[in-house]
Formats: structure tokens, C-alpha cells, sequence
């Protein structure tokens, strides 16, 4: 007869243990086929839950990498859109505001395309495409608080 | 005390040869070897009676296709106290009928039952291995604390002659003669000792098709004999080790197939977790029988899993559900090794 990895194993390693630990062959006294069978199904749903379990948090812990993985690039993104914003921004000096006239066309051009509607959904920041809603949010509300961001410094 | 050892055959003359000298050299001899040549149509009658000084030897003129019926013939000629059965295609390692004598000092024990070990030859005889490893130091092990040993090997068991005369004897109704006497010994209360220094080496199947032809043997055996002996269940230790071998076996069988189908995902990580529990199984069987070739072992006995569950079913559906007797002796492709 084969047996089969499963259940089994784990009841007869501690059958084994047991017997060990007591120096001595034993019988069961008070289990019939009903409470055998009733536990065995008991192991075996714990044993689902403990799987699911173990499931469950590996997904948890690789939805967690790649969400680290999005916030990485918006982060960057951002980094580099505020850059972009500095550099043009210096052309102009502060100081005088009128100058803010001597705004290159392109640069104005480009600050007005930063619009929500205007932006693509990938390919500008060099992001990979959003697969999940809840991504596309985040990318999306970081792009808002980038526009926003900018329109406060410019204004 | 007097030991016989009951040897039967059929077409077994690349093998025979082997099983014979092992039964002769022994460290405590044997007191009779019988050997019961079931109708062999090959060399195996000549090849034995180079032997017949030493041993006894009968013949059978028609072959009953079922081994049960020459073990019933030879079991009138046995005189020993004890009696061993061996097949024809194991080899006796030189301390067996030594270490039989001794578990037999205990009075109350009626019956032993032996440790198997897997003769090396390819990737399925070391999946086997495998298989014998596990299952005789977990499984058996664990049965024996509860005086409840699954099977005794129909190449590896011994047991007092009187009482398997008077309550047992070989009966020709399933296809798995080893567990249906194990049962019936169960049955009457009777003590069965597991000793696993008692060592044979049998030569197990080496291609596919006589793989799966025996699991089906074994399978279907399997399920004929719990249903003929279905009051074995009454008794907690049974209850509990037949619900973890059949009930395992079922639910085991149905996920692997099933849950594909049902949820990829959970179906991947389950293949993953027993990829990693055979590798476990695979490092402890290497070390316990130190065999290095079971390292490349662990993917293959992933797929010998699937064809085992796949004939586990088929069986049950066969035996259980159609009630279908369709089932024969299937003799495996023999190797001279």
C-alpha cells in the first residue's frame, strides 16, 4: 500500500512521538470510527485554514513589494516633475515678478498640459502600466497632488 | 523451534535463482524450504530442481491466477511451528529468520511482519524506495504502537502455523492475499509484531505500464478487502489508521485533480507544499537508507503521486462504486539484477 503525504503523516509522527515519550505501545480507548473520522476532518479544515492562511499572506506580502515597487516610481516621478518645474522656474527670477512673462513658451506649454485629463495613463513618468484600480488611483492622485503642487508654487 | 519457509512461483526464472540462495544462506537456517511451482511455462521448474536436494519441491499442472491457491496447496506440506512466505522475486537478507525466531519468543505475538527494501534499478524502483521508506518508519511504525499493523507483506511475513491453519488460511476472493489474512489476524485480536531488522529485498516493477498495473492490484485489493472485512472498523486503532489510509486517499486524490480546476493559484502552492514535503521525505530516506541516488527523486515522485492518486480513484470507482471483480494477478516485468 502507498500512502499518501497529508494528514496521515502528521497524526503518526505524533502517534510515534507519543509512544516514544512514554516508552510504551498504547491504545485508544475512547475514540470510535464517528470522533475518528469527526477529528480527522477537523485536522483537515485546520489544515485548509492554516494553508489559506499562508496564502493569504504571501499575496499580502507580494501586493505589499509591488505597491512599494509603484510608490517607488511615483516618488521618483514626482522628484523629477518637481525638477523639471525647478529648472524652468529658475530661468525666471522670483524676485521680479513680471519676469514670470519671460516664462518660455514651452515651459508654459508644458505646465498647462500637467492637467489630470492631459496626462496619459502611462509612458510620461516612465511608469509601468497600471494593471490594478487601486494603483491607477495612487498614480493618479499623485499626479493631482504634482499639479497641485506646482500650481501653488507657480501662483 | 521449527521455521519452513513457503516459497511460491510463476515464471520467475530470472529471479528464482537469487531468492532460493538467500533462503539458503542464512545465519540460522531454515529448518524446511517448500517451494510450489505454480505451472511455470519457462525455465523457472528446471532452474529449481537443481535445487531439490535442499529444498521441497511441488508442482502445480495448472495455474489458478491468483498466488493464493499455490500458498494454499503448500501451506498442507508445512510441518514448521513457524512458517515464512516469501515471493519469488525478493531476496532474504542473511539475519531474517534469526530475527523471526527471537520476536517469536514472545507467546502472545502470532505473526511478524517485515521491513521491505527496494532492489536498486531505475527511477521507479528509488520513487518505491522512497515510498518503503516513508511508509514502514512512519506510517507502520505508528500502527504498530497501536497494535494495529496495516499489512504484513505478503514477502516478508511470518506466522505461528497452528493458528493460521485453525482461524486463517489463504483464501482466493481478493487480489490482495497479504491483506486479507492481516485483517483477519486483526479480527480475532490476535498480536502482530512489526520488527524492521527483518530485512527483504524485493525487486519492484521497472517500467510504467507494470507500475500502474500493479498500484491497481494493490489499490483495488486495497478496497476489496475493506469491504470484505468492513467490521475491522469497529475497533478505535483500526478506525483511526483505516480513516487516515482510505479517507486521506480519497481527499488526497480528488484535490489533486480537482483543485486545477477549481483555483489554479491554490492548486500551484498546494503542488509547491508537497514538492517541499517529498524533498523533506526524500532527505530523511536518504540518510535513513543512504542512498544518494534518491536526490534527483523528488520531482519524479511528484508525477508518480498523480498516477498513484488517478489509479487510487479508478479503483474505488471500479471496486467500491461499480463493484466490479475485473481485477487479476498481475505479474511484473522481471529484471535479472
Amino acid at each position: 500500500m502507498i500512502f499518501f503525504p497529508g494528514i496521515s503523516m502528521i497524526i503518526n509522527v505524533l502517534i510515534i512521538l507519543l509512544a516514544k515519550i512514554l516508552r510504551r505501545e498504547f491504545t485508544i480507548h475512547h475514540l470510535s470510527l464517528r470522533s475518528g473520522l469527526l477529528s480527522y476532518l477537523i485536522i483537515f479544515f485546520i489544515g485548509l485554514v492554516i494553508l489559506n492562511s499562508a496564502i493569504f499572506l504571501i499575496n499580502i506580502s507580494l501586493t505589499h513589494q509591488s505597491n512599494f515597487k509603484i510608490l517607488a516610481v511615483i516618488m521618483k516621478s514626482k522628484e523629477a516633475s518637481a525638477e523639471n518645474i525647478n529648472n524652468d522656474l529658475t530661468l525666471s527670477t522670483f524676485s521680479q515678478p513680471d519676469q514670470l512673462e519671460e516664462l518660455s513658451s514651452s515651459s508654459l506649454a508644458s505646465l498647462e498640459n500637467f492637467s489630470l485629463e492631459s496626462v496619459p495613463t502611462n509612458s510620461v513618468y516612465d511608469l509601468p502600466t497600471t494593471n490594478s484600480l487601486a494603483s491607477y488611483t495612487d498614480y493618479r492622485l499623485a499626479l493631482l497632488e504634482c499639479n497641485q503642487a506646482s500650481n501653488k508654487f507657480l501662483y | 523451534m521449527k521455521v519452513s519457509l513457503l516459497i511460491c512461483c510463476y515464471n520467475e526464472e530470472k529471479v528464482i535463482a537469487n531468492c532460493i540462495v538467500s533462503c539458503l544462506n542464512q545465519t540460522r537456517p531454515a529448518d524446511e524450504i517448500i517451494v510450489v511451482d505454480d505451472a511455470s511455462t519457462d525455465l523457472t521448474y528446471k532452474i529449481l530442481k537443481k535445487y531439490q536436494k535442499k529444498i521441497k519441491l511441488l508442482r502445480l499442472f495448472k495455474n489458478g491466477g491468483n498466488k493464493s491457491y499455490a500458498q494454499q496447496y503448500g501451506l498442507q506440506f508445512i510441518s514448521g511451528d513457524i512458517f515464512i512466505t516469501i515471493d519469488a522475486d525478493s531476496m532474504l537478507d542473511q539475519h531474517f529468520i534469526e530475527r523471526i525466531v527471537d520476536d517469536f519468543v514472545d507467546e502472545k505475538v502470532v505473526a511478524v511482519g517485515g521491513y521491505i527494501k527496494s532492489s536498486r534499478y531505475n527511477w521507479l524502483t528509488a520513487c518505491r524506495a522512497l515510498d518503503y521508506t516513508i511508509g514502514q518508519n512512519i506510517h507502520k511504525l505508528a500502527q504498530s504502537y497501536l497494535n494495529f499493523l496495516f499489512v504484513i507483506p505478503g514477502t516478508a511475513g511470518a506466522f505461528k502455523t497452528e493458528i493460521f491453519k485453525k482461524y486463517i488460511n489463504f483464501e482466493h476472493d481478493t487480489v490482495a492475499e497479504d491483506l486479507d489474512f492481516t485483517y483477519k489476524l486483526h479480527k480475532k485480536g490476535l498480536k502482530i509484531k512489526y520488527d524492521r531488522q527483518a530485512i527483504v529485498y524485493t525487486q519492484d516493477p521497472t517500467d510504467l505500464k507494470s507500475y500502474i498495473n500493479q498500484m491497481r492490484r494493490w489499490y483495488g485489493g486495497g478496497w476489496q478487502n475493506l469491504l470484505k472485512h468492513l467490521s475491522i472498523i469497529q475497533r478505535p486503532a483500526q478506525a483511526l489508521q483505516l480513516s487516515l489510509i482510505y479517507v486521506e486517499g480519497l481527499i488526497f486524490s480528488l484535490v489533486l485533480y480537482l483543485l486545477p480546476i477549481i483555483n489554479l493559484k491554490i492548486a500551484v502552492y498546494l503542488l509547491l507544499f508537497y514538492l517541499a514535503t517529498i524533498i523533506i521525505f526524500t532527505l530523511y530516506a536518504l540518510i535513513k537508507e543512504r542512498r544518494l541516488d534518491l536526490i534527483f527523486i523528488p520531482p519524479l515522485y511528484l508525477f508518480i503521486m498523480y498516477i498513484n492518486a488517478a489509479v487510487f480513484l479508478e479503483q474505488f470507482f471500479q471496486t467500491v462504486i461499480l463493484r466490479s471483480n475485473k481485477l487479476t494477478w498481475y505479474q511484473p516485468k522481471r529484471i535479472k539484477i
